[in-house]
């Protein structure tokens, strides 16, 4: 709890860093923090000590001392494209399968659509093909900004990671990789076709287990338990970050994203279980005064759309207009 | 000695490759069009395992490098599967990853995990060109950037096994991970994962440009880190640590596969893939430091009876001869490989004979200290 506090006192001080990301945009330093509400002061020094400790989960609800980026932080979500196993038609779950060339080529499409709304954060599953998706889907990104995927898989790991230059952490935008965002896990489906599942268990069955909230195939996830993850993940990991005005992009599959849409337009069940994703079309919500608002799919640069921006994202806009040629 | 080359071939494909081959190479080419073995005894540097060598021995050996020439045709299977499980034949093909947001702004990546830039993205592609190479598992390091060369380049591979990548990193991801059916298993091709296989740990490097870095350090210091064998920047690894880890895990882990037949690909960086090649190849200490490696073109090699055999570049399916070159900076090879292409033409005995004398020269007039 110590940490999580100490890493609050700070981030006050400094209106632009996040806290998940906050061990990764401050420099490391010397002496242990000592906890003070104000006038807290940061020497940073050159010289290297280990990083203070990512925070896990800072609480749901934010201390007043803070000074907030922004009443307002766009939130982009987009569901992965076109997987190998999408395409031979077996259900893929948590293996770790990759895109095909279509789901890369969807990759980046979506990025093309995102490319003028700000992203200071990103979220993925620790699948390979939502990671993908969020690092070709930012290649066509106009701010420039360098993705950097966190490693804290050990000590060593975010040891060996570490950036050092001041100057480049700002120029980079943390990715973290969460296994609560990853698809469903479809248990003894898993690598089965359609076919071989109907024969296996009767085709009932599959379809109970495809279409309803409650009921998990065998050894696997039902919707309400990737739910309850992929939200408490969300509520703990990723809202805190929304309301300190951090802007956030989260790639991700079809069930964790329900979930979290499920959570975000307050919808039921049944609602939830009828919802379907489009694949490669990123999903903009406008998180404001503790509420979601749904922005609809941005729109491609090239189209004429109506779309309803808010001002500061128009801002952001012009900002990159004017800056970048 | 004798050697059956046919010259024409030969000289059409210097002359097509004139340009590149300015940049130098080492290693014997790979000559698209006709089946050649070339005999010869050359010098040979080696270093022993040990770190502390005194000396390098040299001894001579005999290469025989022959070219077949349906390895390198892109219409058809090269290696068949069959001949694959009966003979103790395996392929290792190496890949190095393309450009990254890092090498576009020049900035040290080290084990910072940036991804791929588009041209990035655009080289792991090209390097699909092994798509007619069997390959049963798949290494590449912990850094995605590796990953994504793997994955993408597997996308053009005509088998269309799907790579799956392993994850180990708890029991949860373990058994969440598992896959149900025998036939999906039989048509997917494991990726395993493995920080032994990142690119060196550049310590307090890691995102400094060039320019910053020559400020805060000074260039000689800077020029000592990147070039030197033993010494690593503040925090960081040497190429030898790096080789220690990289060689040391290929050993436990990779040839063990190979000795079975299995054909492997690792998809990983600069400095680790020239560890391995380094052990492949025998390299010494300084050989390695001028090694570089050509980004996003695939390197085969061939494991048999216990060695390894370089092969070059498998050629694409619609490009006449692709080979890759490891550009040695050194100036004795430029010459050196600069000579045997002109000799090539007259004799070709001659000019490897005269290679091989010009290596013995080197060899007694510089002593490596591999510490």
């Amino acid at each position: 709890m110590a940490t999580v506090v100490s890493q609050q006192a700070i981030t006050s001080q400094r209106p632009s860093s996040n806290f998940k990301a906050s061990h990764f945009l401050k420099e490391p330093l010397n002496v242990p923090i000592k906890l003070r509400q104000k006038q807290f002061k940061i020497q940073a020094t050159a010289s290297q000590a280990p990083l203070l400790d990512p925070v896990l989960s800072p609480s749901k609800t934010i201390p007043q001392s803070y000074k907030k980026k922004s009443n307002e932080a766009s939130l982009i979500l987009i569901r992965h494209g076109e997987s190998l196993w999408n395409e031979k038609n077996l259900f893929t779950g948590c293996v770790d399968v990759p895109l095909t060339e279509k789901g890369v080529a969807e990759a980046i499409q979506a990025g093309k659509r995102i490319s003028n709304i700000p992203v200071d954060l990103i979220f993925t599953s620790s699948l390979i093909r939502a990671q993908m998706t969020a690092m070709l889907a930012m290649t066509q990104h106009r701010c420039k900004k360098v993705p950097i995927i966190l490693h804290d898989e050990s000590e060593k790991a975010q040891t060996w990671s570490h950036v050092f230059s001041e100057e480049t952490r700002k120029q980079s935008i943390p990715v973290i990789a969460a296994w609560q965002l990853n698809e469903r896990m479809y248990g003894e489906l898993q690598g089965l076709n359609k076919e071989e599942t109907a024969e296996r268990y009767g085709t009932q069955q599959v379809h109970e287990w495809r279409r309803s909230y409650h009921i998990p195939p065998p050894k696997g996830e039902s919707l309400e338990m990737c739910a309850e993850r992929a939200v408490a993940y969300f509520e703990d990991n990723i809202q805190p970050e929304l309301a300190f005005g951090n802007n956030v992009l989260i790639a991700a599959h079809g069930n964790s994203l329900r979930s979290i849409i499920m959570y975000l337009d307050k919808l039921t069940s049944q609602e939830v279980t009828s919802l379907e994703l489009s694949t490669g079309l990123p999903l903009l919500y406008i998180f404001k005064d503790r509420k979601f608002m749904r922005r609809g799919s941005p729109v491609g640069p090239t189209e004429a759309g109506v779309y309803a921006y808010t001002k500061r994202l128009a801002q952001y806009r012009q900002k990159l207009d004017e800056t970048l040629t | 000695m004798s050697t059956a080359m046919s010259y024409q071939s030969i000289y059409s494909f210097v002359s097509q490759q004139s340009s590149t081959i300015s940049q130098s190479s080492r290693q014997p080419l790979l000559l698209p069009t006709k089946c050649l073995k070339i005999d010869s005894s050359l010098c040979y540097y080696t270093s022993r395992r040990k770190r502390n060598l005194s000396k390098i021995e040299t001894i001579s050996s005999q290469i025989s490098v022959s070219y077949n020439t349906t390895l390198l045709s892109p219409s058809k299977n090269i290696i068949p599967d069959n001949s694959q499980k009966k003979s103790n034949e395996a392929a290792l093909i190496l890949i190095r990853h393309g450009e990254s947001l890092w090498n576009a702004k020049n900035l040290f990546t080290g084990c910072v995990d940036v991804p791929l830039t588009e041209k990035g993205v655009e080289e792991a592609i090209e390097a699909g060109k092994i798509s007619n190479i069997p390959i049963d598992v798949i290494f590449t390091s912990s850094l995605i950037r590796a990953q994504m060369t793997a994955v993408l380049a597997m996308i053009q591979h005509r088998r269309k096994k799907v790579p799956i990548i392993l994850h180990n990193e708890s029991d949860q991801a373990k058994s969440w991970s598992q896959v149900f059916s025998e036939e999906t298993k039989d048509q997917s091709v494991p990726v395993i994962p493995a920080w032994q296989l990142n690119e060196r740990m550049y310590g307090e490097l890691q995102g400094l440009n060039k320019q910053e870095t020559a400020e805060r350090y000074g260039k000689q210091q800077v020029h000592e880190w990147r070039r030197s064998y033993d010494i690593p920047p503040p925090k960081g690894e040497s190429l030898e640590m790096c080789a220690e880890r990289a060689v040391a895990y290929f050993e436990e882990n990779i040839e063990p596969k190979l000795a079975a037949g299995k054909n492997v690909m690792i998809a990983a960086h600069g400095n680790s893939l020239r560890s391995i090649i380094m052990y492949l190849d025998k390299l010494t200490c300084k050989e390695v430091i001028s090694l570089e490696l050509s980004t996003g073109i695939p390197l085969l090699y061939i494991f048999k009876d216990g060695k390894f055999m370089k092969r070059g570049s498998p050629v694409g399916p619609t490009e006449a001869g692709v080979y890759a070159y490891t550009k040695v900076r050194h100036r004795f090879y430029c010459s050196t490989i600069f000579v045997f292409f002109e000799f090539s033409v007259l004799d070709g005995s001659l000019c490897l004979q005269r290679l091989a004398q010009y290596r013995q020269k080197l060899d007694e007039s510089s002593e490596v200290i591999c510490s």
